[in-house]
């Protein structure tokens, strides 16, 4: 998978939960839909589409879509 | 129908899986007071089907059973528990068994409980997550809310499908294995190891669903006395008392068909055949609009669509769909008698018919909603009532309800026929007029009118027809006596007026 199609992906995983557009800039209460327990809807999503799993740290701290896809990458690269 | 969703976990309520269009579904939010919702009767007064779904393990078992024991106080909702149970040891499991188990047991003494309930109770590890329940107070894994999710839409779709009404059955490879007439009695399969089980066991299932108030009938090329005498010496589950007008000769399947829905007056809709042959469904379901088929030229596959269509689950049967099956039984007896008699006055008047009318009080109060809300074909307005409303219509005073008890020499009908009436000044406007159209055709729709302009002296009488698919057939033929004027008719809403005339007065000497 390629850097972009990572990114592509995870918007559309946002529009898919939330009904929203974000951009690489966005972050936690940025949307009225995007709140904590939205926060974890997306994360639990990520977990499913990119069949990764989030330790309990990085549960609690990931709130922004660079750091979201940041993990993301780091863990797929790992594997 | 509306559906509530509830639960003692965090049911994540913004994720995607929960979203479906196809029913009517809401879930409550407030996961952190999730028992509020069901001590509010407020909120609860605007579902129909309560689902509420909960966690139980070690720790919060004994506290979960107290907060449900009070549930159910609601008559007029369904209340669906679905137990999510987790072990961790073998331990946990004879405790949490034990007190689920006492508990269950003191609902299901009480047939007429509106509390049903679900076990999930060997589920293997991975369905659970210790993270999400750390965090999200959810304990599942995000793929186990789609099982959670697949198995209530399952039970919303059975809960809100319209039962069937009638099953009609083949006979030769259906109700038993083999050709009767080439095999003889003895030859056939039924009961034995190997062939016969399967039927066997979908005799069982029949006998099952006409006891929860499903019409059996019959469909087959055979000779009528050779199947009764099979079912007799084979010491079958069926016999002949357990089918409704059932048409065993050589005629074609689809006349014959045709024949028992007359009888019945039943919509193919309502029906269900099933038949080994691919030919003999294929015809059918070309001749008769609408008719669902099942095919059984497989038994076993055939069985298995039989056990899961939802049309075929009741979960709630009423003390009137027992009596039913009876209730047919005289309709399909007075329908013999006058291809015999021939329809005169005389065969009316021999009939002794009688009308009982009651008010609406708690008894018969399931009967009124049922009959509002399920008659098609005889239904002036098809105006649905839910629970709360109908009960408000029936406290204000301008407002009259009534229903009304049909019997003849046969027997009781039972409950077949509602009206709301709507009085202002000196109108009297029929607001609703229902009946089951099992009792149609025998002067009793005239007499209901005749009833009600007798007992309501006022200037005008009025009654209003809306127009739709499933009641364009018999009510207009109604309209066209001559109590009616039509005095206004936009698209399909139509405003008649009624009069007192002879004709209409004749009609009392029937009843």
């Amino acid at each position: 998978m390629s850097k972009n199609s990572f990114k592509d992906k995870l918007k559309e995983i946002f529009i898919k939960e939330l009904k929203i557009k974000v951009n690489e800039k966005n972050k936690i209460n940025d949307f009225e839909e995007w709140d904590s327990l939205a926060n974890f809807n997306i994360l639990l999503s990520c977990e499913k589409n990119f069949k990764v799993k989030f330790t309990p740290k990085e549960f609690n701290k990931l709130n922004s879509f660079k750091e979201i896809l940041k993990v993301v990458k780091y863990k797929k690269k790992l594997k | 129908m509306k559906n509530l969703i509830t639960s003692n976990i965090n049911l994540l309520h913004s994720n995607s899986i929960w979203r479906q269009k196809s029913y009517d579904i809401e879930i409550d939010k407030n996961y952190n007071n999730f028992f509020l919702v069901l001590n509010n009767q407020n909120i609860l007064k605007k579902y129909n089907n309560i689902h509420i779904i909960l966690h139980i393990d070690r720790n919060n078992c004994k506290e979960m059973i107290n907060k449900i024991k009070n549930i159910g106080k609601l008559k007029k909702n369904n209340f669906i528990l679905y137990f999510f149970i987790q072990n961790q040891s073998f331990n946990d499991s004879k405790i949490i068994q034990n007190l689920l188990y006492k508990f269950v047991l003191k609902f299901n003494e009480n047939k007429n409980s509106n509390i049903f309930f679900k076990f999930f109770d060997e589920l293997n590890d991975s369905f659970f997550d210790l993270r999400n329940r750390v965090f999200l107070k959810f304990p599942f894994n995000i793929k186990s809310l789609i099982f959670i999710k697949n198995k209530i839409l399952l039970n919303i779709k059975q809960i809100s499908s319209k039962p069937y009404k009638l099953i009609i059955l083949d006979c030769d490879n259906t109700l038993w294995g083999g050709v009767l007439d080439e095999d003889k009695y003895k030859g056939i399969n039924f009961a034995e190891d190997g062939n016969g089980q399967i039927f066997y066991e979908f005799q069982k299932e029949l006998k099952e669903l006409k006891n929860k108030g499903f019409l059996l009938s019959i469909s087959s090329k055979n000779t009528e006395k050779k199947v009764w005498e099979a079912m007799k010496k084979r010491k079958m589950i069926l016999n002949k008392e357990d089918f409704i007008s059932p048409k065993i000769n050589w005629m074609d399947k689809g006349i014959n068909i045709k024949k028992i829905l007359s009888d019945l007056s039943l919509r193919a809709k309502d029906a269900i055949f099933i038949d080994d042959n691919f030919i003999e469904l294929k015809k059918v379901s070309k001749q008769i609009n609408g008719i669902n088929t099942i095919n059984f030229n497989d038994p076993v596959k055939g069985f298995n669509i039989f056990k899961k269509d939802p049309r075929l689950q009741k979960i709630k049967v009423l003390k009137e769909d027992l009596k039913k099956y009876h209730q047919y039984k005289l309709k399909s007896q007075f329908e013999d008698q006058k291809k015999n008699e021939g329809i005169s006055i005389n065969f009316f008047k021999n009939l002794k018919q009688k009308i009982i009318f009651s008010k609406l009080n708690h008894k018969n109060f399931n009967r009124a909603i049922q009959l509002f809300n399920k008659t098609n074909q005889f239904n002036f307005s098809l105006n649905r009532y839910t629970n709360s409303q109908l009960e408000k219509i029936s406290k204000n005073k301008k407002f009259d309800i009534k229903l009304f008890e049909m019997k003849d020499k046969f027997g009781s009908h039972g409950i077949i026929g509602a009206f709301i009436l709507f009085k202002n000044k000196n109108n009297l406007e029929i607001k609703d007029l229902v009946i089951s159209c099992r009792v149609l055709f025998r002067y009793l729709e005239d007499y209901i009118i005749y009833y009600i302009l007798k007992n309501h002296k006022s200037h005008k009488y009025s009654i209003e027809y809306f127009k739709q698919n499933v009641n364009k057939h018999l009510i207009p033929e109604f309209l066209k006596k001559n109590y009616f004027t039509n005095i206004s008719g936009r698209k399909n809403k139509f405003t008649y007026t009624i009069a007192m005339n002879k004709e209409l007065e004749n009609v009392k000497k029937f009843f």
